[in-house]
């Protein structure tokens, strides 16, 4: 299969300058991307940020306004068809057709993709995103998860270099979810490049080599989950629990920054501080608490901050 | 190939595991076959009822017309002469009845003495536009001459023959059902056009069309393997209404080369008008609306169930406008009358009709997202 796109390129995505407009709308507004081969990159964003249309304008099913991208070394509207080839896709809106079974949804793509499934392998792909149990029930009685289950065995029949997977795990209870990582993992095991969007942070943490934060149809940062970290965190939380709102005081007194939640007290610290001190305020104090916790800033909070500044800026209000 | 062939196994399982798709296109045709079999199979028990009041007591001349009448092969149903005639007919709902005067027989009598003065006169009652009543007043009209013949002791030089189909035909035997095959036809290569309609609104608004673009499958793969399918479906439909007109009916129909290129070429055509419906309206409630008022005209005005030539004329002006028409009126051409020319003729209406609405399909397709 991988003979038809000759590709000497290193990289998997190469777009420049995407544009995609409808009306007055910039659902894409003017997008780079550059995605080495081999990595998962997950873009993260709000609803409406333009990750759908993005990757449909990559998988060459949308038509950019301007801009030019290409996928595996091939330009994305004069390669079309041998791009097709080569790449998996799981859209956001993808649906199973009602009167056919997962086994025969398998078949029916591998063959669209000139693959005839053995026994052994049919069953593997069965296995491997759990639906061996459901594989010859209608599709209509599939429950929520066990179709996007579905949708990201059909994207993966094809055995393709690129695998574009739109909320792959939306939908999914948490068990379900780590299952589907491992799959996506053992993707990047075998050489593949994965470009997943998601609202799951934890989900762009566990699994990212690169993240992409996309607002407004920009991406406004990017880079591997702990170079986030560094560069848009710049706090951690030391977490007194039980300590109470009297404790509180005694806290401030002694120059600390902290605020109050609930029974517990946050205590900020910047990140260059040096912990031992704050510990040290912390034991002088003479307080009574459960536990210690320090917190460990999330990309959440790099989320929220890129995303609260935008808001901020009026960058999204419409 | 592959991917045609790939697409078409799963589109054939999916369309044949409808309960309604499957219906509508193998068993429905074959409905429609019984039931026009059980109703016009036997044409000899349906024969035209005269109502005849007779005013002159059973009179020579009155018995002797009445007797010209039924033996021009209508049934008599004698109306007491007490009933009022024209309250009976409106009572009774009958298209139309004869009246024999009182005093028929002496004014025959008295006219064929030479009496110049004589007029006897027998009134034909009933809605005089209706096509019963004119078939009655050809048989009334029979028997009149005919009694005016003996009359004048005069023995009548030309006289008609009826005579089935000359060889040529596919059809020697000319009879109703051979009539309303073809037609049976039209319906059955028309019908898909609702399910097929309503298949391309689900697929773009469930975003099908694009899970199929995700694919190497191609749009022109997708178009063939759509078409091909319904099409397979039509000839084993076809071959079940000709199996089932033979065993139930005992007639054997054969197929015409024509015939086989109609039905092709018609199914072709209305699939592809089925999926440009479903691709140009809006939502798929629009589609299944569109396909109705495309069906419905079809079904009706195009000769289906009743001939175009007893049609008025802006019907038979409309019927010009649809395709079904060229369908139905070449079916019969090669499958009834044995007409050659006319036949090639409608087949090319119907083929270079197909091949437009293939491209209007095609066009209508939105493959790729928006
Ligand atoms: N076909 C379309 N016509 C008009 N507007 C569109 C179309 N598709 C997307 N948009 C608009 O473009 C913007 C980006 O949409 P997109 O689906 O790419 O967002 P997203 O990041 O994938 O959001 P979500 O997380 O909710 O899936 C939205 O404002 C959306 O309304
Ligand atoms: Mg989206």
């Amino acid at each position: 299969m991988s003979a038809t796109v000759e590709d000497a390129s290193t990289l998997a995505i190469e777009a420049r300058g995407l544009v995609k407009t409808y009306g007055d709308l910039r659902a894409v507004d003017g997008l780079d991307l550059l995605v080495p081969k081999g990595i998962i990159l997950a873009l993260l964003g709000p609803n409406g940020a333009g990750k759908t249309t993005t990757v449909e304008i990559l998988e060459g099913l949308r038509q950019s306004t301007s801009g030019s991208a290409k996928v595996l070394g091939q330009d994305i509207t004069r390669s079309y068809e041998e791009i097709r080839q080569v790449v998996g896709i799981l859209p956001q809106d993808f649906e199973p057709f009602d009167r056919l079974t997962p086994r025969e949804h398998i078949r029916y793509f591998a063959g669209l993709f000139g693959r005839s499934l053995g026994k052994e392998e049919m069953a593997q792909i069965l296995a491997s995103v759990s639906l061996q149990d459901r594989a010859d029930v209608h599709a209509r009685k599939l429950s929520g998860g066990e179709k996007r289950k579905l949708g990201i065995a059909l994207a993966l029949v094809g055995n393709p270099q690129l695998v574009f997977l739109d909320e792959p795990t939306t939908g999914l209870d948490p068990a379900a979810r780590r299952e589907l990582w491992r799959v996506i993992e053992e993707l990047r095991r075998e050489g593949r490049t994965v470009v997943l969007t998601t609202h799951y942070i934890e989900e762009a943490e566990a699994l990212a080599d690169e993240v992409s934060i996309m607002v407004r149809g920009k991406i406004v940062a990017s880079g591997s989950p702990a170079s986030l970290l560094d560069e848009y965190t710049d706090t951690k939380d030391i977490r007194l629990v039980g300590v109470g709102s009297e404790g509180l005081s005694t806290l401030i007194e002694r120059g600390l920054t902290a605020t109050s939640d609930g029974e517990d007290v946050v205590i900020q610290t910047a990140a260059t501080d040096d912990l031992s001190t704050v510990l040290g305020h912390i034991s002088q104090a003479g307080l009574a608490f459960r536990d210690v916790i320090t917190e460990r800033p999330s990309l959440e909070d790099v989320f929220l901050t890129i995303v609260g500044a935008r808001i901020e800026e009026g960058e999204l209000k419409p | 190939m592959s991917r045609t062939l790939a697409d078409l196994i799963a589109y054939g399982k999916q369309y044949l595991r409808s309960p309604v798709a499957s219906f509508f296109t193998l068993a429905f045709p074959v409905v429609l076959l019984l039931v026009f079999g059980g109703v016009f199979g036997n044409p000899e028990q349906i024969s035209l009822r005269v109502h005849v009041q007779n005013l002159d007591n059973g009179s020579d001349y009155s018995m002797d017309l009445v007797d010209y009448v039924s033996e021009t092969g209508v049934d008599i149903v004698p109306v007491d002469p007490r009933e009022n005639l024209t309250n009976f007919i409106r009572e009774h709902s009958i298209p139309a009845a004869l009246q024999i005067p009182k005093g028929f027989h002496e004014e025959v009598g008295s006219a064929k003495a030479g009496n110049l003065t004589a007029r006897p006169l027998v009134t034909l009652y009933g809605d005089t536009s209706s096509a019963a009543f004119q078939a009655i007043e050809g048989a009334v009209w029979g028997a009149v001459t005919r009694l005016n013949f003996v009359l004048a002791d005069a023995i009548p030089v030309v006289s008609v023959e009826n005579q089935g189909l000359p060889d040529g035909s596919a059809q020697e035997s000319g009879s109703a059902l051979g009539f309303f095959l073809p037609g049976i036809i039209g319906i059955m290569v028309l019908t898909p056009i609702f399910m097929v309609s309503a298949i391309s609104a689900e697929y773009r608004t469930r975003h099908y069309f694009k899970l199929m673009a995700t694919t190497p499958l191609r749009k022109w793969e997708f178009l063939f393997s759509r078409t091909i399918l319904i099409v397979a479906l039509a000839f084993v439909s076809t071959l079940l209404i000709v199996l089932v007109a033979w065993l139930v009916f005992g007639e054997i129909f054969i197929l015409t080369p024509i015939a086989i290129g109609l039905i092709a070429a018609g199914s072709v055509l209305f699939v592809a008008m089925g999926m440009a419906l479903g691709n140009l309206a809006k939502e798929p409630e629009a589609a299944s609306a569109l396909a109705n008022v495309v069906y419905f005209p079809m079904m009706f005005l195009t000769g289906t169930f009743f001939p175009l030539e007893i049609m008025p004329d802006f019907i038979q002006t409309t019927a010009l406008f649809l395709p079904l028409t060229y369908f139905n009126n070449g079916l019969r051409d090669t499958l009834v009358f044995g007409n050659v020319s006319g036949a090639l003729g409608n087949l090319a209406v119907v083929a270079v009709l197909a091949v437009v609405f293939f491209a209007l399909s095609a066009w209508s397709l939105k493959w790729r997202a928006e």
